[in-house]
């Protein structure tokens, strides 16, 4: 990134961040449904996901990195998602979940 | 230094107002005197360790009606804690990558230094302050949880110190791995990104020498392993001071969970210990066979599916605490793939042997025996692997005879053959011959007949951690012997700093920069290496191992060769 | 050590893109550390669903939304005040930087006001009456009833996890300050971003873990 031939406009930014409030605003009202356990979590996860993706996509700047950052990005997710996955292996057929 | 006007980073160093003396070395930056000092606490404290092992094995000597007591009852637990927690915190985890990791890293790619060469002094001190703190904390407390920390009894134990005042050693050695873990976080930061940006040109990813690509992999498990026990530590700690109950079934916590947590971690650490060891394995067997590496790519691959896969399979080790059957089933499963990449690094090593005309230098015995253990230990590791067996095996002496060949056996004696293989380039000295001869016939013999006894007990149904066992005949045999074993196994010890204290003070000097004949980068270099690594910047147009192209480059004089030859 | 011992300058070698690629990696060791703790909860979560409900009844979504937004809004300002620096206009990437560290504060003030009337309830004390007598800290005494097990670990959670999260916030605030002090100096400028947009990416980092720890606590009850 060439730093001094930008110039600054503030328009991008407010756009994700008003896309980001409204997902707030949706999950928060969305979350007052009665759709049961899961669906709430599904519903709250996926909002969640999507905001994050927001903000790691255009407020961190992944947009404008070389791929190796976005592979990496990836990776570290992926890892997190392994665990997630794993531990539940144990935990959904224990008979206390 | 005899050669007065070179630089080498003896008498020169960068990143610090000192010019000599122990502060000099404190505060450098240069990436070499980082990874002396590293080897240097990490021997002391694996000297320390090896003393308390020595101890516990003595203990085991005579059976319980004899009323032999070497350490009492209520030490027991306490010395096999101290002597686990610094042999793997404090030895073998930061072992191959903070010492020849640091060192030969950035000279194998050609590179200068690490890519955060401040960063990489804060790991070093982050290492030293966490080791300090973990001995001072179970010298004045004695904590007796073994390495795991494993809860309820973790939380609910309360030492006393030997001067009699409650001490908290537990949290104290929970917040020492704590900090230790950071260190070694930073360090796998710092490597990865000298291996993407700092590579020389003409370096591709595939022209890397093998231990590059063997720290690469450990690197990954290290920055996105370590975290997770990092703060389920932290966790342990939380629960010992307040009244929560993360892991108290009593409070509705499972103390499973943390083992599943702690596990996460520590299973892919094993990685991090041996995948370094088979790096320099890959280096010493292609240098003495003088002959390029069999399946070069492979090994590089593998390494790396060793570490991911090495995330799959952590529950292995919790066959035995009430997981869910689906689970044991998975993780059992997972287990046997890593095998397969495992399998396929002894594979090429021995293919690589295949018509060579071998010399039987230190290094390579080393190399020659960590193939042996190794393949012992692996193996054992896949009766271990598979359900049945494990609850069998689980929580006997067979186990620790397992990890110790993995560990001791395999990534020791890698580490060790390591230093053997480079300490005239880090030193610019030979050491005996002789002496480093005689300290691998102590090792290997020692360290055989120390632990395969151990298999049989274990098989037999000798507990782990216990103190003392009952005066059944074979017990009483197969204890001897391995006691006899660890016996010749500390006389190989004691010998390799013989050797190594007298390479160093009365080796003879050569400043020789390829004694072994080597094909790789770092070999190139003045032995000791100069401050900034190379005169210039060194470019590679060939494969590392690619003898051939080696011979006719010091042929020609492009390149450095072994002056005798 | 030999006579001719000379300190030599430090190795530096600039590689803006090497440290940004750094700093993404240890981001990822603050996104797995707390991955550990999601694990937690997620287990914890299912293993005491009902009492997960009934204690999560007890936070304030209104608080939690508004907080949210202050984050958000905190994120956004930083990544103005990035591209400010960036284009060149110092005084509004200052100016922005001192609205994001408000708006952080602002985050922790009202942070330190839900915490405190959950002290105020007794919630935290009630759950040290789960620990044996004579056992644990002796600052805590055994409260009057003992909560469900469920809802025990569930404050715990709730403490430590939002409790680890604002440790974040201040740290990450605090180096805020220090950078709004170099850029005053000048050694951060227009030509030498590369300290503040780490620090940015941290501020965005502490913000994400955010985004997963606000459904959890306030939403999905």
């Amino acid at each position: 990134m060439n730093s001094n031939e930008q110039t600054f406009s503030p328009r991008g930014p407010i756009i994700v961040f008003s896309a980001l409030i409204f997902l707030t605003i949706a999950t928060v009202m969305l979350s007052g449904l009665d759709i049961g356990n899961i669906g709430a979590l599904i519903i709250a996860m996926s909002v969640a996901s999507v905001k994050a993706g927001l903000v790691l996509y255009f407020f961190m700047h992944l947009n404008h990195e070389p791929l190796i950052f976005k592979l990496f990005v990836a990776l570290a997710f992926v890892t997190l998602a392994t665990l997630f996955l794993l531990t539940f292996s144990d935990y959904a057929f224990r008979g206390i979940a | 230094m005899e050669t007065a006007n070179s630089t080498n980073y003896f008498n020169s160093h960068t990143g610090s107002r000192w010019t000599s003396g122990i502060m000099s070395w404190l505060t450098s930056t240069d990436h070499k005197r980082i990874g002396v000092m590293y080897g240097f606490t990490m021997f002391t404290f694996f000297f320390l360790a090896v003393c308390l092992g020595f101890l516990i094995k003595l203990q085991k000597f005579y059976p319980a009606a004899s009323g032999w007591e070497i350490i009492p009852v209520e030490w027991y637990g306490s010395f096999f804690t101290l002597h686990s927690v610094i042999m793997i915190f404090l030895f073998i985890v930061p072992g191959a990558p903070a010492v020849l990791g640091n060192f030969f890293l950035p000279l194998q790619i050609g590179a200068k230094d690490v890519a955060f060469p401040r960063v990489n002094l804060l790991s070093y001190w982050l290492y030293l302050f966490g080791a300090i703190m973990a001995v001072v904390g179970i010298l004045l407390g004695g904590a007796d949880t073994g390495w795991t920390f494993t809860p309820p009894y973790s939380v609910t134990t309360r030492t006393i110190s030997m001067f009699g005042t409650q001490f908290d050693s537990v949290s104290w050695m929970l917040t020492a791995a704590f900090i230790l873990g950071w260190g070694t976080i930073l360090t796998g930061i710092n490597f990865i990104i000298t291996i993407h940006r700092m590579r020389t040109k003409g370096m591709s990813y595939f022209k890397m020498p093998l231990f590059s690509w063997s720290i690469y992999a450990a690197s990954w498990i290290q920055v996105l392993a370590t975290p997770v026990v990092g703060i389920t530590l932290l966790m342990i700690v939380l629960e010992r001071m307040m009244p929560v109950g993360f892991f108290d079934p009593n409070k509705g916590g499972d103390p499973i969970l943390f083992q599943h947590l702690f596990w996460i971690y520590s299973h892919p650490a094993v990685y991090v210990m041996i995948l370094p060891s088979m790096g320099l394995v890959s280096e010493i067997i292609p240098t003495n066979s003088q002959k390029p590496i069999f399946g070069y790519k492979s090994i590089a691959i593998a390494s790396c599916s060793i570490a991911g896969v090495g995330y799959l399979i952590w529950a292995h080790h919790m066959f035995a605490t009430g997981m869910s059957d689906v689970a044991s089933i998975i993780f059992s499963f997972l287990t046997f793939f890593v095998a397969i990449p495992t399998a396929i690094k002894v594979f090429n090593w021995i293919a690589t042997l295949y018509k060579a005309s071998i010399a039987l230098t230190p290094p390579m015995l080393f190399a020659l025996g960590f193939v042996f253990n190794f393949s012992i230990g692996g193996l054992t590791g896949m009766f271990l692997g598979s359900l049945s067996t494990d609850i069998h095996l689980h929580d006997t002496d067979f186990i620790v005879a397992h990890f110790h060949y993995t560990m001791f056996g395999g990534a020791a004696f890698g580490i060790i053959g390591g230093i053997f293989h480079y300490f005239p380039k880090m030193f610019g000295k030979m050491y005996s011959h002789k002496l480093a001869n005689a300290t691998f016939g102590f090792m290997f013999t020692g360290f055989n007949a120390l632990f395969i006894p151990m298999f049989i007990l274990g098989f037999y149904g000798m507990p782990r951690r216990y103190h003392t066992y009952p005066d059944i005949p074979l017990f009483t045999t197969l204890q001897q012997a391995s006691t006899i074993g660890s016996w010749i196994l500390v006389i190989g010890v004691i010998l390799m700093f013989v050797t190594w204290i007298h390479g160093l003070r009365k080796g003879q000097i050569s400043n020789e920069e390829n004694p072994w004949n080597s094909s790789t980068l770092e070999w190139q270099t003045a032995s000791p290496p100069t401050l900034y690594n190379f005169e210039e910047d060194p470019v590679v147009t060939r494969h590392p191992y690619d003898y051939d192209a080696f011979r006719a480059e010091v042929k020609a004089g492009t390149s450095k060769g072994a002056r005798d030859e | 050590m030999s006579e001719q011992a000379v300190t030599v300058e430090a190795f530096h070698h600039h590689d803006e893109e090497g440290t940004r690629l750094g700093f993404w990696l240890f981001l990822f060791t603050e996104l797995l550390l707390f991955g550990a703790f999601f694990i937690v909860y997620g287990v914890y979560r299912s293993a005491h669903l009902n009492d997960f409900k009934i204690a999560a009844e007890s936070l304030n979504t209104g608080i939690g939304t508004t907080n949210t937004i202050i984050l958000l809004a905190s994120s956004l300002t930083v990544v103005l005040s990035l591209n400010a620096m960036r284009a060149g206009r110092v005084k509004l990437a200052k100016t922005m930087l001192l609205i994001t560290m408000a708006l952080g504060t602002t985050f922790l003030i009202i942070k330190g006001f839900e915490w405190n009337a959950k002290f105020a309830h007794d919630l935290y004390l009630q759950t040290s009456g789960a620990i044996a007598a004579g056992k644990g800290s002796p600052l805590l005494t055994p409260g009057p009833e003992m909560l469900p097990n469920g809802q025990v670990l569930f404050y715990g959670l709730y403490f430590i996890m939002t409790g680890t999260h604002a440790l974040h916030i201040i740290i990450g605030a605090v180096w805020m300050g220090i950078v709004y002090y170099w850029i005053a100096k000048g050694s951060i400028n227009p030509e030498n971003v590369g300290v503040l947009e780490r620090c940015a990416l941290y501020w965005h980092l502490v913000d994400v873990i955010w985004i997963f720890l606000f459904p959890l606590y306030y939403l999905v009850a």
